[in-house]
């Protein structure tokens, strides 16, 4: 295993060595996807430019609509953070389930996106968040919403030298509760299938939710029907029962060694269902 | 001060190294001038091999030896020397080894692996039993070892083992259950991965430093080899670095050691080959998957009245050890709980799978999972308690069983009754099913008093004691993780008479340690530990011949120096001459039987020891002891023979609820009750134990090596998914039952392998007994269990 290895101090200077490099180059954020894609023989690179050292991709900030997290934030910052304890408590939620403490004080949050798995952990907490993604490139920024970035497993709206520079992630509005949850195999696993949910009830009705599920289909996804199934609706037993039913029938996973189909169906039913229980603490009537 | 150590609770010796990271594995080892040797492994399961190319390897820079079947000479290896350490004609496997190369850094070697070019003919794979005896089906070995043609894929070892009338008693029975039950192949993920470091002197002399728990045979196998280099009648010197796991994959010599020795042999230079973890999981072998048909019956009261067992064992495409496993899968399906008639028949099938070897439990939990799963089938359609149902069967102490076991300490009663306890059973069995709860049990039978599965079963110690009063156990045992150091610190501390720090275990050397067949069979303590009793007990008599003639004198000398120090001492009553037979020694301290806590009389067995080596025709105490059991092969024709001086019994049970939307299992409690003879070092123990169950419960609901076509898709901790902490949320309650065996050391049995045998039944027991679900082949994933609730 043989690559050269890059520290460059700034975006310019990071953009620059992408364009000059000669060969196979690849970004390096935390490193524990794509080292073990290297190790493995998956991914060639023979250079690697890691973001590492570059403070403007360092942190998490209140900015006027809500929290900014940086591209290169430690997942492990984030999961210990109180702004995003306050303000995004369902993104901690969705990172503290993400392998382990060790992982997660390499892994950033940056990586988790731009690594595009069906499966990645933070993104459904981040889908029903409803954010945006800050892509920093050469000629300067744009913002793109999160729900438009993945076009497939791996596959990213990020231009060659672009660089995911921060998660926009807007204030929680009035009422609204948010959970997520995710099944793996054994309890330190990649999501089989995982869940997130936002929704603000008016008494006992959903006024308001954004639903999302990951490993389900080529990217992770919001369920909008069965958003619109529940919206305006009183929330009980049986409307989650069919709302479940609706999700199962909704969603396009497919069958791998990690899972079947049918069974991917089924958890991303039950998951969406116990997320919404979890949000609203819903208490069934037996 | 304490002196008693056997059941203490002592932390193991190792421990502190290996929690430091000071222990020094076989990754850890370098030598000046060493290579790094590569295996280039088949990319076919099946396949001719037309023409191997390396001249592009051996012309890369740093590249010092490439080897092929061509240009070696040709090695077997393997239980019926059937396989070779590199192929010539055909692969039957993935993981075939097909060329070798060593050279100056492990990136040289992989680049150089890449430059071989292996042209094959690809031939039509064979990857299930039932495949492989389809008519008409290739052949995978064409002849047999002998070079007889072969006209079937059968291995030519058909373990039979017939007791009673099982058709007559199948006929008579009240009730009887008949079910098909399988297992799949599981591997040992060891932390340490497997690796070895071969090296030779000038006079072609071979060292290998290797993972190995048959140091002994081991040193055999290289010997052939050695003479079919043409080095015949030189020397092998097999060390054993310490070892990161090895749960069986060290009983028998495998490819790549082979590979190192004549990668060092042709280059001159030491060469060292370390698995990564893909090879780990892809190149190493698995335990055997089974397919089992099983009927089991009884009388209207619950007495068993006949078992009946069919099995097929997937060999892979060559055969080991692990093709010995229905030897020991004969134990439990002849011996636990009583039945008066028994039929067992195994097929062993060559298929293009990787091939199969030991594993802990040695076929005994593969045969334990059908066995106990079916009888709580029986107990349903009898209508009975399966606590109940077992307890009516168990096994008695002092009673022979069909095989001809003589099972002398049973407290299988007992282990019934605490799991039952501390289980609640009775409150809690059928009673939660609208919670999804349930409770199962499952027991288990396995050799604990050594094993006779070669011709010897003995273990060679020396005992030397130095002039500060250090003991020296030199051992042929291995230690590889298990704890079979600490707990002969303890039996050597116990039996000599001194302190357990003063006690030092020294294994893993044929230069130094003395004979020993193998650390397996959960054989290690039993054994060595008898050895050292022996030698101990000639250790003591020396000891006490020596403090005969010396111990009047260190006495008087010791007063006189207390004296001068200004100590006012009155004489003691001392006699001017001993026999050996008037001391004792504990706690380091030589005294007198008559006077045991005179503080005068008295010496430290040190001064005893500089006493007998410095002086003019001095003399040492090195003592050595060769136990071998009293137990006998079993009759390969008949299956009949009393293997084990020995038997462990152990019954665990479980409760657990399930979710049914997901159909995850959640373990609510844990209770393991096994009759260990005598707890010897606690901590070993409980490790023993803790490890048993927590490997057993990965194979129960989560371990299985996938593939497709033949080739591993999960070599990885990231799909190859095992229990690890995070999963163990529930309490483990462990009960040992102490029955002080007669033949044990300080009354112990072996504890290595049982902790596992019985777990996956007890899961898919407690399983059914929740959600009605009975799974019936391993693992028991949430995915089969949801299944099986919709109805699939």
């Amino acid at each position: 295993m043989h690559f050269n290895y890059y520290r460059p101090e700034s975006l310019n200077q990071a953009f620059e060595l992408m364009e000059q490099s000669s060969g196979q180059s690849r970004y390096i954020a935390g490193g524990t996807d794509l080292m073990v894609q290297i190790k493995q023989g998956l991914t060639r690179a023979e250079n690697l430019i890691s973001l590492r050292q570059i403070s403007e991709l360092q942190g998490i900030e209140e900015d006027d609509s809500g929290v900014l997290i940086k591209g290169m934030t430690l997942l492990r910052d984030i999961e210990t953070d109180p702004l995003v304890r306050d303000l995004a408590p369902v993104l901690q939620q969705a990172v503290a389930s993400l392998a382990n403490v060790q992982v997660r004080n390499v892994a950033t949050l940056g990586g988790n996106l731009v690594n595009a798995s069906p499966a990645g952990d933070s993104i459904p907490a981040l889908l029903v968040l409803d954010s945006r993604l800050v892509l920093a490139g050469p000629e300067g920024e744009r913002t793109l919403p999160l729900s438009d970035f993945f076009l497939g497993p791996g596959q990213t709206r990020l231009q060659p030298l672009e660089i995911l520079k921060a998660v926009k992630i807007p204030a929680p509005f009035e009422n609204s509760r948010a959970a997520f949850s995710k099944i793996g195999r054994s309890a330190k696993d990649l999501a089989l299938v995982n869940a997130a949910v936002l929704i603000r009830l008016e008494e006992t009705t959903c006024s308001f939710c954004r639903l999302a599920a990951g490993a389900v289909g080529p990217t992770p996804q919001r369920l909008e029907q069965a958003e619109a199934l529940i919206t305006g609706r009183t929330i009980n037993t049986e409307l989650l029962e069919t709302l479940e039913a609706r999700v199962r029938q909704t969603v396009s996973p497919i069958s791998d060694l990690r899972a079947g189909e049918a069974y991917r169906r089924d958890l991303a039913g039950t998951l969406v269902k116990r997320c919404i229980r979890q949000a609203i603490a819903f208490k069934t009537e037996d | 001060m304490s002196t008693d150590w056997i059941g203490s609770h002592r932390p193991r010796i190792d421990a502190f190294a290996k929690a430091a990271g000071k222990s020094r594995y076989i990754h850890d080892l370098k030598l000046p001038g060493m290579l790094y040797g590569k295996i280039k492994f088949s990319q076919y399961p099946h396949a001719r091999i037309k023409q191997i190319d390396t001249s592009r390897a051996e012309k890369l820079s740093g590249v010092k030896a490439v080897l092929t079947a061509f240009n070696t000479p040709e090695i077997k290896i393997g239980f019926i020397q059937d396989n070779w350490v590199l192929k010539k004609d055909k692969v039957r496997q993935y993981r075939d080894e097909v060329a070798a190369v060593a050279a100056i850094d492990p990136d040289i070697a992989a680049e150089a692996l890449e430059l071989i070019h292996v042209e094959y003919e690809e031939l039509p794979g064979l990857f299930s039993p039932a495949e492989a005896l389809a008519s008409g089906a290739p052949l995978i070995h064409e002849t047999d070892p002998r070079g007889r043609p072969k006209n079937d894929n059968l291995l030519d070892l058909p373990w039979r083992f017939e007791h009673g009338d099982v058709h007559r008693a199948r006929e008579e029975s009240t009730f009887w259950v008949e079910d098909h039950f399988s297992t799949k192949a599981t591997t040992h993920t060891c932390m340490g991965t497997a690796g070895c470091l071969a090296e030779f002197d000038l006079q072609n002399n071979l060292t290998i430093h290797c993972k190995t728990q048959i140091p002994y045979l081991a040193q055999k196998d290289f010997h052939q080899a050695l003479t079919k280099m043409g080095l015949k009648g030189k020397n092998v010197r097999v060390q054993i670095p310490e070892l990161g796991g090895s749960f069986g994959s060290g009983l028998d010599t495998h490819s790549y050691e082979f590979l190192a020795i004549l990668l060092a042999h042709a280059s001159g230079r030491p060469v060292k080959i370390v698995m990564n973890r893909e090879e780990e999981f892809a190149c190493l072998s698995p335990r055997q998957p089974t397919e089992t048909i099983i009927a089991q019956g009884c009388d209207r009261e619950g007495k068993l009245t006949f078992r009946e067992i069919r099995m097929t064992l997937d060999n892979g495409a060559y055969t080991s050890w692990g093709a010995t496993t229905p030897s020991v899968m004969m134990l439990p399906i002849s011996s636990l709980y009583r039945v008066p008639n028994i039929s067992y028949a195994t097929q062993i099938v060559y298929t293009n799978n990787t091939y199969a070897q030991a594993m802990r439990g040695y076929g005994n939990p593969q045969a334990t999972w059908a066995l106990e799963s079916n009888l709580d089938q029986l107990a349903e359609k009898a209508s009975m308690d399966p606590y109940e149902l077992r307890l009516r069967n168990r096994n008695h102490p002092h009673e022979t069983t069909p095989m001809g076991l003589k099972i002398t300490s049973c407290g299988f009663q007992e282990c019934l009754e605490q799991v039952s306890e501390k289980l609640e059973w009775s409150a809690k069995r059928g009673s939660d099913r609208k919670k999804f709860r349930g409770v199962g049990m499952a027991a288990l039978f396995h050799t604990g008093g050594g094993a006779r599965v070669y011709r010897s079963d003995a273990s060679g110690v020396i005992l030397k004691i130095d002039d500060f009063g250090h003991v020296h156990v030199l051992t042929g045992g291995v230690e590889m993780g298990q704890g079979f150091v600490a707990s002969l610190q303890l039996v050597t501390a116990q039996a000599l008479g001194v302190s357990p720090e003063n006690v030092h275990i020294i294994f893993g050397d044929t230069a130094t340690c003395p004979w020993d067949v193998g650390t397996h069979a959960s054989r290690g303590l039993f054994t060595a530990g008898n050895a050292v009793l022996l030698a101990a007990a000639k250790a003591r008599d020396k000891i006490f011949q020596l403090a005969a003639l010396h111990f009047a004198s260190r006495v008087a000398a010791n007063i006189k120096k207390k004296r001068k120090a200004g100590e006012s001492v009155s004489d003691p009553e001392c006699r001017t001459s001993y026999d050996p037979q008037d001391f004792e020694l504990k706690n380091n301290e030589i005294f007198l039987r008559e006077a045991p806590d005179d503080p005068l009389l008295r010496v430290s067995l040190e001064e005893i020891l500089r006493q007998a080596h410095f002086r003019e025709q001095g003399q040492m105490v090195v003592s050595e002891a060769f136990y071998d059991p009293e137990n006998e092969m079993s009759d390969m024709k008949t299956g009949k023979g009393n293997i084990s001086t020995a038997y462990i019994f152990g019954v665990h049970g479980l409760e657990v609820e399930v979710d049914t939307e997901t159909g995850q299992v959640h373990i609510l409690n844990y209770v393991a009750a096994h009759d260990v003879g005598r707890v010897i070092s606690r901590q070993t123990l409980e490790g023993q134990f803790y490890g048993g169950i927590v490997q057993g419960l990965s194979y129960a609901l989560c371990e299985e090596i996938k593939t497709s076509k033949g080739k591993m898709l999960n070599p990885n901790f990231l799909d190859y998914k095992i229990f690890s902490a995070a999963d163990l949320d529930f309490p483990i309650h462990l009960e040992c039952i102490e029955t002080n065996d007669q033949a044990g050391p300080f009354g112990a049995k072996g504890v290595g392998e049982p902790g596992l045998v019985p777990v996956a039944p007890a899961v898919a027991n407690a399983v059914y007994d929740a959600v009605g679900v009975r799974i019936k082949e391993l693992p028991i994933t949430p995915e089969k269990i949801r299944a099986g609730l919709k109805g699939d």
